[in-house]
């Protein structure tokens, strides 16, 4: 029988598996070299196989944190979803798999470590102040909704906190290039402005780093150097998975309490997280310095944050929700 | 990028809302949902439509139309929702009208003028938009189209039917016919049925055990339900002799009873792991016919049982709606029984008594726009599932 008291083990064996495969993805072959070097493709298919030692390590954290989620399942004798802490279990966990996955696709060194440490940062918070003692569960969350809506808002959660991670990343790499070329890669308009050719472009990023190249050289960039396309791509798909969210707990609450919105402050800022990224993806093809979109990035994770667990302490909130836990 | 003018004028569009919005409630006072009910919501939303229509059949013509919901509209009208969300989720929603939050009406944002335009000027776009899709289809953008068109439904259906939403509230005791109901201000409404209260059942969770430090005023970190037999919280080992699901005391001693009013008890034994003294006695969490009974284990530690919460409640009423019509149905939390354009909910009980509540309440609510909106949301959870198929492109 699985209990909380378990937690320890599970967590220490996964954080281990993450934090190597991290550092390996970390130390292994860089990107930059696979697009100078004329033997491209021999160089990729070893950066290939180089990404299974990491990935394998990874998801075996990943896989390990998953058991523990599943058996406490079983053992709780009901999903669990209903706690602060039983929602950051999925947090971490959904946070893992993503990292692993945008390393899988774009080949990322440095996702794999951010998401680690996410990840890390909520199983601390779980093991230092769990709120996990009550195995009760209210009559309004046994609903065939429940499952699903808090699954969907937990990855949605995570990739938004992946597209966070990314934008911070660039905005530090945009701050520490020089202010010319600060800003680039607005997906439209600034594209032919600042690429004059393909060829001499290359030709910079050949002595560049790759993040400094994909700086310079806007139109000859591929998507993984992109990093503001990354974002647009991940929030594109939270939003998706926000807005899956949001109709799951919209139909939930018509049948629980006969209505499908009814402000609650919950659902309150739910919904301007939800506009908020919205405003980012509309606004994207007319600002111009990335640092912009970035900023309202952290805004959107921070208004996500307030949705998530900020209202438990919100005065205006008190008392009034229906959503507290 | 787009001319910096774009932004502007819809900005000043936008400025000019709130200045509206805000003379509007200052002369009118907060808006009257009740004024959209039938016929005048419907006719509302029929011209409200083919304004939205002819609006976009002109927009060529007259190209200030465009400004509803071109670019550059569409950004402002999405951050001017979120400002206004953003005073919306940090004033408390308690109706309150002194200050100036309450003079602006944010203290019951819904009914504030300046929210409504707001709204109303988001929702003009994006219907707009939907209709601009619909009107030129592009295969890459299926996405797009769907969201646009999902949205627009959710927000005109919802918006234009909160004035023929009624929600009544109905309190039934065994036995008891109502066939009336009471809203959120305390006026009656008539049923078109007669509902009557067959039984009220409750299922409970074994109550949980917790240590609360009577000078800190506060509970220490974990719990044990009752019906587990040994368990530690902080210093303190509990080892659990007898849990009585249904008891009733007679001098401290707690005794199987089934009748109205009995509680949970539990018999067992508290070990201090530092001190090793052991304290042993019964607990339970009480009700309005026996007394709570607590375990002292120290001067500032004391073992108490917490109410139980519960599983599952369940009222098994009778719905007669005059015309031979009869049902016996069991409704429950988050299954409601459909009778005709109306939904009856399981809403409360009498919390005090808990599981010997004497009464049910229950909810009848009628909601005429029930079937747009939903159809709405399912092209939403559709639209969703595109956008997250073809996230990688535009």
């Amino acid at each position: 029988m699985i209990t909380w008291n378990s937690f320890l083990v599970f967590a220490i064996c996964s954080v281990c598996l993450w934090l190597a495969g991290s550092v390996i993805s970390a130390l292994k072959v860089s990107d930059s070299s696979i697009s100078t070097n004329p033997n491209a493709k021999s160089i990729a298919s070893l950066k290939t196989g180089s990404k299974i030692l990491p990935s394998v390590l990874y998801s075996a954290g990943s896989a390990i944190f998953l058991a523990f989620i599943v058996l406490l399942w079983i053992s709780l004798e009901r999903p669990p979803m209903r706690t602060m802490g039983e929602t950051r279990l999925w947090y971490s966990f959904f946070i893992s798999i993503i990292g692993l996955a945008m390393y899988l696709r774009w080949g990322f060194r440095w996702v794999m470590p951010f998401s680690t440490v996410m990840a890390i940062v909520f199983v601390c918070i779980n093991l230092f102040k769990p709120e996990i003692h009550s195995k009760a569960l209210m009559p309004a969350l046994q609903s065939i909704w429940f499952v699903p809506h808090v699954i969907v808002y937990m990855f949605a959660y995570s990739v938004m906190g992946v597209a966070l991670l990314v934008a911070i990343f660039h905005c530090y790499k945009l701050t520490k290039s020089t202010p010319d070329t600060a800003s680039y890669s607005a997906p439209t308009a600034s594209k032919a402005t600042t690429a004059p050719t393909t060829k001499s472009t290359a030709s910079q990023a050949t002595n560049s780093t790759p993040d400094t190249a994909s700086n310079s050289a806007p139109t000859t960039t591929s998507l993984k150097d992109d990093k503001m396309k990354i974002c647009d791509i991940l929030v594109r798909i939270g939003l998706g998975f926000l807005t899956l969210g949001i109709v799951m707990g919209a139909l939930w609450a018509k049948e629980a309490w006969g209505d499908y919105w009814a402000w609650d402050p919950k659902e309150t800022w739910a919904a301007a997280t939800w506009i908020s990224y919205m405003l980012y993806l509309h606004s994207r093809p007319h600002i111009k310095d990335d640092r912009y979109s970035c900023a309202l990035l952290i805004l959107s994770f921070i208004l996500l944050q307030m949705c998530w667990w900020g209202i438990n302490f919100l005065p205006s909130a008190q008392g009034i929700s229906v959503h507290t836990y | 990028m787009e001319p910096l003018g774009g932004i502007k004028r819809s900005l000043i569009d936008s400025t000019v809302l709130i200045i509206i919005g805000t003379v509007l409630q200052l002369c009118l006072g907060s808006f009257d949902p009740s004024i959209l009910r039938f016929p005048i919501g419907q006719i509302i939303v029929v011209l409200y439509i083919y304004l939205l229509i002819c609006i976009h059949i002109f927009q060529k013509r007259w190209t200030f139309l465009q400004r509803l919901s071109d670019k550059n509209a569409s950004i402002v009208s999405m951050a001017s929702m979120l400002v206004i969300l953003l005073f919306f989720g940090l004033v408390r929603q308690d109706g309150r009208t002194d200050g100036l939050v309450g003079l602006l009406g944010f203290s019951k944002m819904t009914h504030s003028w300046i929210f409504i335009l707001l709204f109303l000027n988001f929702m003009t776009g994006v219907s707009l938009n939907a209709i601009e899709d619909i009107h030129h289809p592009k295969s890459h953008k299926l996405g797009t189209i769907l969201f646009h068109l999902a949205l627009s439904i959710v927000l005109v259906s919802s918006a234009f039917s909160s004035g023929d939403m009624l929600r009544l509230k109905v309190t039934l005791k065994p036995g008891e016919a109502q066939s009336a109901g009471v809203d959120a201000n305390g006026i009656a409404h008539n049923l078109p049925f007669e509902l009557s209260l067959r039984q009220f059942q409750m299922e409970v969770y074994p109550p949980a055990l917790r240590i609360a430090d009577i000078q800190e005023n506060k509970y220490l970190e974990g719990s044990v339900a009752a019906d587990e037999t040994t368990a530690s919280i902080d210093r303190w080992n509990i080892s659990i002799r007898t849990y009585l699901e249904n008891a009733g005391s007679s001098s401290g001693i707690f005794i199987p009873l089934d009748h109205f009013g009995s509680v949970p008890a539990v018999d067992l034994t508290v070990k201090d792991m530092e001190s090793g003294s052991a304290t042993s006695g019964w607990v339970s969490c009480g009700s309005s016919v026996f007394s709570e009974k607590f375990l002292q284990l120290d001067d500032r530690h004391v073992l108490v049982m917490s109410t139980p919460e519960p599983k599952s409640f369940m009222s098994e009423v009778r719905v007669d709606d005059g015309e031979g019509n009869i049902q016996i149905k069991g409704i429950r939390v988050n299954h409601p029984l459909k009778v005709g354009s109306w939904r009856i909910y399981q809403a409360g009980y009498d919390v005090k008594n808990g599981r010997w509540s004497t009464y049910s309440v229950l909810e009848c609510v009628r909601d005429p726009f029930y079937a747009f909106v939903r159809l709405g949301l399912v092209l939403l959870l559709a639209a969703s599932v595109v956008l997250i198929a073809l996230g990688k492109k535009k």
